[in-house]
């Protein structure tokens, strides 16, 4: 099932477009051309600069790391690899960066758990790698987006912060996701979609030390 | 005569019953063109009523191939052309809700979203708006935004 290729005034204008975002943001997205075409200019800006606002402020409010880690998992649950992927290795990066380890969320696994595993199998590899860490706060909020995920109802009023960040962070990737997996493909690319998507050698590390881990397993 | 040993026959793989004012729609084992075909068939004759909602539950569904995507995406679609009615899609797999949100935006139907649980089922269809899933999901997250920069601006003049 193939989306419909987008007229060339389209595909030109996406790629300024993911050319102004790689400026910006330090990275382009496959997906913006069926942004385009969804919403048109004027729309998908607008859309994605109330996206953009509301990413920096949950990274402002729960760290680099778990805001990706989140915004990831959000992606995650409705099936988006793209955003998902990208999401969880950006998190990833950022805990390789500070703390110079590998977090035990490793994004090779999980895009094949999103191919054959359930939710509840999924969440049960994720506690397992959590439990033995230090990391019981991620874990917490994780679960809790799960919950919220599953539910899925609209956020009460006079609330926790971070339950309303967790239903924000569900509700905007449950609009952005409808594009984004309409326009990825099989085997979509696994791009940090932060700032250190721009830091090679971060990143070559990184992959170093992953595929030293794999190969120890 | 009847034989000794009966062999089972094999669970039926589309199963459609009614419940109250919905159409439950029950789908188990390998999504491919033979269940999308039979799932086209039941439900071009199932017993409709006007303002019916529609139940797929494909938590027994494990994998799908391109065939059956196909399939379920022609069926969707003429259900969108022909009898439009709001939906939901029932799974515990990542994999078919990503399925299922290329088939909501392939055929632009503003009445039918996946959900994961039948608690979530339930809301969406007795929901009497027509706002599709997509803007509704916009909506609430711009609402929530509004909501935590207000609690922001808050925390900071009272610091």
């Amino acid at each position: 099932m193939n989306p419909a290729a987008p007229s060339l005034p389209l595909r030109a204008l996406a790629r300024i477009m993911s050319g102004v975002n790689w400026l910006f943001y330090g990275y382009s997205v496959p997906f913006m051309g069926e942004l385009l075409r969804s919403y048109g200019l004027r729309g998908a800006s607008t859309r994605g600069a109330a996206l953009a606002e509301l990413a920096q402020l949950v990274e402002r409010e729960l760290g680099e790391r778990d805001a990706h880690m989140l915004i990831g998992f959000a992606s995650l649950w409705n099936g988006c690899m793209i955003c998902a992927l990208g999401h969880i290795y950006a998190a990833n990066l950022a805990h390789f960066r500070d703390r110079g380890e590998l977090f035990p969320l490793d994004e090779v696994e999980l895009r094949r758990a999103m191919q054959t595993a359930t939710d509840a199998e999924i969440l049960a590899y994720v506690e397992e790698r959590l439990t033995a860490t230090d990391d019981a706060r991620l874990l917490e909020l994780l679960r809790h987006l799960y919950a919220i995920k599953r539910a899925d109802t609209a956020a009460p009023d006079a609330v926790d912060r971070d339950t309303e960040l967790l239903h924000a962070v569900a509700s905007a990737y449950d609009w952005l996701n409808h594009c984004t997996i309409y326009a990825e493909g099989e085997e979509p690319p696994v791009i940090a979609y932060s700032q250190l998507n721009r830091h090679y050698r971060l990143r070559s590390r990184y992959a170093r030390a992953r595929a030293a881990a794999t190969q120890r397993r | 005569m009847v034989p000794l040993f009966a062999v089972p026959s094999p669970p039926d793989p589309v199963r459609v019953a009614r419940s109250g004012d919905r159409i439950v729609v029950t789908l188990r084992g390998l999504l491919d063109s033979a269940v999308g075909a039979a799932l086209d068939d039941r439900l071009r004759a199932a017993p409709w009523e006007e303002g019916d909602r529609l139940l797929i539950d494909l938590r027994e569904v494990t994998d799908f191939n391109e065939a059956g995507a196909a399939c379920l995406l022609r069926t969707h679609g003429a259900l969108v052309a022909v009898r439009p009615c709001r939906s939901a899609y029932l799974t515990d797999r990542p994999r078919l809700r990503a399925l299922i949100f290329k088939i909501i935006h392939g055929t632009q139907d503003k009445n039918t979203r996946p959900v994961a649980s039948l608690t979530a089922a339930d809301a969406w269809l007795r929901e009497a708006s027509g706002q599709a899933f997509a803007d509704v999901s916009l909506d609430r997250a711009r609402t929530l935004l509004g909501r935590l920069q207000e609690r922001l601006r808050d925390r900071r003049s009272t610091q």
